[in-house]
C-alpha cells in the first residue's frame, strides 16, 4: 500500500464506511434501547464521529507524508506501534466479520432462501482474498467506480416510501424517556467509529488545500442521508421498528406502491450487496495491513491467508448464528472495549501530534519514478538545526537505487 | 510458476470460482421447481383448527411458448392446528416449499377476527419470507372462496385483489392496512385498525355480458373437476385452461383439496368473483368490534386526506331552482386538517375541511331550464347548507359510534398525544375508566365548500 489515493477516493471510502454497518441491522438494534428514538442515537453517534473525523483530518494534514504507524513509532516507539497495529487488526477483523455475517443473513433472507453456507462462504472468501492482496489504490478505485450506484440505491430507498410516511409519527419526542439514547450508543458503538478508516489512509492520501473541505462535505452529506434514513424508518415503523431486522430492504417493501410495480427492493438488495462486499473487503484489507505492520511480514500472502483462515473459522463457528455475533458485540465488556479503542486512538494521535510539535519537525519528500510515488522520505530535525541531513533533490535514478 | 500465478491471479480466481460452482449450478434444480410462489393467502376457522388456502403460481414453459400465460394459478388448502402446520401440509401436497415473498393479500374470515386476528397473523410478522406490504382483507364468508375466486380471473373485468388494494388506497379509505400497519396500530395506544371487507358473488352481476367467461369460447373456463386427480381447487391457466365445469365432490381440505372447481356455480355458466362493496370492519387489539355502514364509510373517507374522491349527496333541497331535489357532488379536491386543543381541561378535536365540489347529479321531479345551467355549480344558499348538514350528520354518526364502541378510528389519542402530550396525559389520568377517553372529547367541524364547474 504505497501508492497514494486521491482525496475524492478517500472521501468515498469514508462515506461507504459510514453507511455500511448502519442501514441493515443497526436500526432494529438501536430500537431495542430507544424504541422510537433510534434517529436521535444516530444523530448523537454521527456527531461524535464527526468530531473525531475532524481531529483525524487535522492529524493527517499535520503529517501529510507519515502513516499511522510512523507517527506512533516516532512518538512512542516500536512496541507501542506493534501493539496499536495489532489491536487495530483485531478491531477491523471483527467489523469485517460482522459485515460478512450480515451479508450472509441478508442473502439468506432476501435473495436466496436456501443458499448453502458453502455456496456463500467460498466465493466470499475468494473475493475477500483477492481484495486483500490488492493495494489500497485498487480498492479505492473500485469503490469509486460503484459509488454513484450505491448512492443512487440509498437515495432510492429513501425516496420510494417517503410519500407514504407521516413524519408527525415522530412525535411526541422523549415521551418514552431519553435514557435509551446513551444506552444504545454504549451498546451499539461498534457500528460507529468510522473515522478509523482515516487511520489507515494516513500518509496515503494526496491531500491538497481543499481536500479537507471535500472529505468533510462527503461525510456531512452521507451523515445527512443516514439520519434521513433513520427518521423515515422510525416515522414509518414506529413501535415495531425493533421487528425490522433488514431495514434497508424492509423500507421499500412497506410501501404499498411496490405492490403495483413488483419487487422494487431487489434493485436495492443487489446494490446493497455490492456495498457490503466492498466494505468487508476493505476492512479485511485494513486488518491485513495492520497485521503486516504489527508482525513485519515480508510476504503479503502470509497475513492474507491468516485473515482468510480466521474468517473461515469464525464464520464456521457462528455458522448461521448472526444473533450470536450481535449478542457478543452488544455485550457490556465488548462495548466498553470497543468504545475505549474508539476514544483512545484519536487521543493517542493528539498526544503524538503535540509531542512531535514540541520536540521535532518533519520534512518530507517523495521519490517519483514515472509519475508514481515510490518512496516517501521523511526527515526529523531538531528545530534549532538549520541544515537537513537529507538532500531533497533526489532524482529518479537515486530512487531506483534505493529501491 | 509463481510468476504465472501472479500474472494471471484474476483469471485464476475467476476460473476457480467457475470450476467450483459450475457442476453445482448445472445440477441444481430451478428455484421455481423447489419453491411454490404464493400470491394470496386465505385463512378460515375449522372447528378448533385453522384452514389455510394458498394461491400458488405454477410456472409453465408450455404456456409461455404457446402464447398463453407464463403460468397458472392453483389454489391449495390444508387444515392444521396452526399456520405452521397448515403450511407444512401444503408444502407436502405441492412438493415444494412455500415461498411467500410475492404474496400481496391475506384474506381472513370474519369468525377469526371475532375471536382474535393476531393469532393467525403472528406467523407473518415473524416471517421474513412474507413481504410486509401484504394487505389484510376480511371476508364475511369463507376466505377460501375469495382465494379461489381470485385464482379464476376468468374475465378481464373481474375484480382482482390487486384492483381492490389500489382502489381502496386511492378512493375508498385512503390507506390499505398491511401487516406492518396492523401491528403498528395494534401496539399504539388506541389499538384500533380499520380493515376492508370483501366478498364473493356470481360474476354476471358485475361483469359485462360479453365477458361472462363461460366454457364455450375456449378462452376462459372453470377449474378442474377431476376428483382426486389434482390437489388444486381452482385453476386458471393463462388463456388456455381446461374446460371442465365445477360441481365436483368436496374433498377434505386437509388432504390438500381435490378436484372441485373454485367457486363456480353448478351449471358452469357463471362463477363467483370477488366483490368489493366498500365495507369496513373496526378491529381493536385484534378483535372485531363493529362494522361501518355506508354513511360512516363515506364520512371516514371524507376526513381522510389521502383518499382522493368521494360523493356527497344533499337530500330534499328546496330553492328557486330545486324542488325536493337530491343533489350529488363529487369531492374534486380537499384539504383536511385536524387540530386538537384544550378548553379548560376539555379536549376539543377539530376537523377543518376545505372542499372543492363538482356537481354530478340532480334528481328531482320537475326540472327547470336553470337546473341544467352548465355555467354554475349551484353551491350557494340552500344547497351549501344542505351539503354541510349532510357532512355533519355523517360525521356525527361516525363519532357517536366511536364513542359508543370505544374505538378510536379517528386517531384522537394519537393526535392529542403528539401535539399536546402533557395536557392529554393529565386528562387521561383524570379519568376513572381510561378506555372511555372519547366520551368527554368535543368534536367540531369547520367546512368550507367551493364549487367547481
Amino acid at each position: 500500500m504505497t501508492r497514494q489515493i486521491s482525496d475524492r477516493q478517500c472521501a468515498i471510502m469514508l462515506a461507504i464506511s459510514i453507511v455500511s454497518l448502519k442501514l441493515l441491522i443497526l436500526p432494529a438494534l438501536l430500537s431495542r434501547y430507544t424504541v422510537k428514538y433510534s434517529y436521535m442515537s444516530v444523530i448523537c453517534g454521527l456527531a461524535i464521529d464527526f468530531v473525531f473525523m475532524i481531529i483525524m483530518l487535522a492529524i493527517m494534514y499535520k503529517f501529510k507524508h507519515l502513516t499511522f504507524s510512523e507517527i506512533i513509532e516516532r512518538s512512542f516507539g516500536k512496541v507501542v506501534r506493534y501493539l496499536l497495529n495489532f489491536i487495530l487488526a483485531v478491531y477491523f477483523f471483527f467489523k469485517g466479520i460482522l459485515i460478512v455475517k450480515e451479508t450472509h443473513n441478508y442473502f439468506n433472507e432476501t435473495l436466496f432462501e436456501n443458499i448453502s453456507w458453502w455456496f456463500f462462504v467460498i466465493p466470499m472468501l475468494l473475493l475477500i482474498f483477492f481484495i486483500i492482496i490488492k493495494d489500497l489504490k485498487t480498492i479505492s478505485r473500485s469503490v469509486e467506480f460503484f459509488f454513484w450506484l450505491i448512492a443512487a440505491g440509498i437515495v432510492l430507498t429513501i425516496l420510494v416510501p417517503i410519500k407514504t410516511v407521516d413524519f408527525s409519527n415522530l412525535l411526541p419526542i422523549f415521551s418514552k424517556g431519553s435514557l435509551g439514547i446513551p444506552e444504545s450508543l454504549l451498546y451499539c458503538n461498534f457500528s460507529f467509529g468510522d473515522y478509523f478508516v482515516l487511520l489507515m489512509l494516513m500518509g496515503r492520501v494526496d491531500l491538497k488545500t481543499k481536500s479537507r473541505k471535500k472529505i468533510l462535505w462527503y461525510a456531512t452529506i452521507t451523515n445527512f442521508l443516514v439520519v434521513l434514513f433513520y427518521i423515515i424508518f422510525v416515522a414509518m415503523f414506529g413501535d415495531i421498528s425493533v421487528n425490522q431486522g433488514l431495514a434497508i430492504s424492509d423500507m421499500p417493501l412497506h410501501s404499498n406502491i411496490t405492490s403495483a410495480i413488483s419487487r422494487l427492493d431487489w434493485i436495492i438488495i443487489i446494490i446493497w450487496s455490492i456495498t457490503l462486499i466492498f466494505q468487508a473487503g476493505a476492512l479485511f484489507s485494513m486488518s491485513c495491513a495492520c497485521l503486516t505492520e504489527s508482525f513485519k511480514f515480508k510476504n503479503k500472502y502470509i497475513p492474507a491467508v491468516a485473515i482468510i483462515v480466521s474468517i473461515f473459522i469464525t464464520a464456521y463457528h457462528y455458522y448461521l448464528d448472526l444473533e450470536g455475533i450481535l449478542e457478543l458485540i452488544i455485550s457490556l465488556p465488548f462495548s466498553i472495549i470497543t468504545m475505549t479503542i474508539q476514544i483512545m486512538y484519536p487521543i493517542i494521535l493528539l498526544i503524538a501530534g503535540a509531542k512531535q510539535n514540541n520536540n521535532r519537525k518533519f520534512k518530507a519528500c517523495n521519490a517519483v519514478i514515472k509519475g508514481q510515488i515510490k518512496i516517501q522520505y521523511t526527515q526529523i530535525s531538531k528545530p534549532k538545526k538549520k541544515k537537513l541531513a537529507l538532500n531533497f533533490s533526489l532524482d529518479a535514478n537515486m530512487a531506483k537505487e534505493e529501491l | 510458476m509463481t510468476r504465472f500465478l501472479k500474472k494471471y491471479k484474476l483469471f485464476i480466481t475467476i476460473a476457480l470460482i467457475t470450476m467450483i460452482f459450475l457442476p453445482f449450478t448445472i445440477y441444481k434444480p430451478a428455484e421455481t421447481d423447489r419453491v411454490a410462489v404464493v400470491t394470496s393467502i386465505g385463512i378460515d376457522k375449522n372447528g378448533e383448527d385453522i384452514e389455510l388456502s394458498l394461491n400458488v403460481i405454477t410456472p409453465s414453459s408450455q404456456g409461455a411458448t404457446s402464447g398463453g400465460s407464463v403460468g397458472s394459478v392453483k389454489t391449495f388448502a390444508a387444515i392444521g392446528k396452526n399456520l405452521s402446520t397448515a403450511i407444512s401440509k401444503i408444502s407436502l401436497s405441492v412438493g415444494k416449499s412455500v415461498g411467500l415473498a410475492h404474496c400481496d393479500a391475506v384474506v381472513v374470515s370474519k369468525d377469526i377476527v371475532e375471536e382474535d386476528i393476531t393469532k393467525v397473523l403472528d406467523y407473518f410478522i415473524r416471517s421474513n419470507n412474507l413481504t410486509s406490504n401484504a394487505i389484510i382483507f376480511i371476508t364475511e364468508g369463507k376466505a377460501k372462496d375469495v382465494i379461489k375466486a381470485s385464482a379464476q380471473e376468468t374475465s378481464r373485468f373481474a375484480l382482482t385483489l390487486s384492483d381492490i388494494i389500489s382502489f381502496n388506497k386511492m378512493f375508498a379509505f385512503g390507506e390499505s392496512i398491511n401487516i406492518d400497519n396492523f401491528y403498528i396500530n395494534y401496539f399504539s395506544d388506541s389499538g384500533v385498525s380499520i380493515l376492508p371487507v370483501i366478498s364473493t358473488g356470481p360474476e354476471d352481476e358485475s361483469a359485462p355480458d360479453d365477458q361472462s367467461g363461460n366454457s364455450g369460447d375456449g378462452n376462459t373456463q372453470n377449474a378442474s373437476g377431476d376428483s382426486g386427480s389434482s390437489q388444486s381447487e381452482g385453476e386458471q391457466q393463462g388463456g388456455q385452461s381446461g374446460g371442465q365445469s365445477g360441481g365436483g365432490d368436496s374433498p377434505e381440505p386437509s388432504q390438500g383439496g381435490g378436484g372441485q372447481g373454485g367457486g363456480q356455480s353448478q351449471g358452469g355458466q357463471s362463477q363467483d368473483v370477488i366483490k368489493n362493496e366498500g365495507k369496513i370492519v373496526v378491529v381493536k387489539k385484534g378483535k372485531y368490534v363493529c362494522e361501518l355502514n355506508e354513511k360512516q364509510v363515506a364520512a371516514i373517507n371524507l376526513i381522510n386526506s389521502r383518499s382522493l374522491k368521494g360523493n356527497i349527496t344533499a337530500k330534499n333541497v328546496n330553492s328557486d331552482i330545486f324542488k325536493n331535489a337530491d343533489i350529488t357532488y363529487q369531492v374534486y379536491t380537499k384539504k383536511v386538517k385536524t387540530n386538537c386543543y384544550f378548553i379548560e381541561n376539555t379536549p376539543v378535536f377539530n376537523f377543518d375541511l376545505d372542499l372543492i365540489l363538482q356537481i354530478k347529479e340532480i334528481i328531482m321531479e320537475d326540472y327547470e331550464i336553470d337546473s341544467i345551467n352548465g355555467t354554475t355549480a349551484y353551491l350557494n344558499g340552500e344547497v351549501t347548507k344542505a351539503i354541510k348538514k349532510t357532512i355533519h350528520e355523517n360525521l356525527s354518526e361516525l363519532i357517536n359510534l366511536a364513542k359508543k364502541e370505544k374505538v378510536d378510528y379517528l386517531k384522537v389519542y394519537k393526535n392529542f398525544n403528539k401535539f399536546d402530550t402533557f395536557k392529554w396525559e393529565k386528562y387521561i389520568d383524570s379519568l376513572d375508566d381510561k378506555e372511555n377517553y372519547l366520551d368527554n372529547v368535543i368534536f367540531t367541524v369547520n367546512i368550507i365548500a367551493q364549487g367547481k364547474l
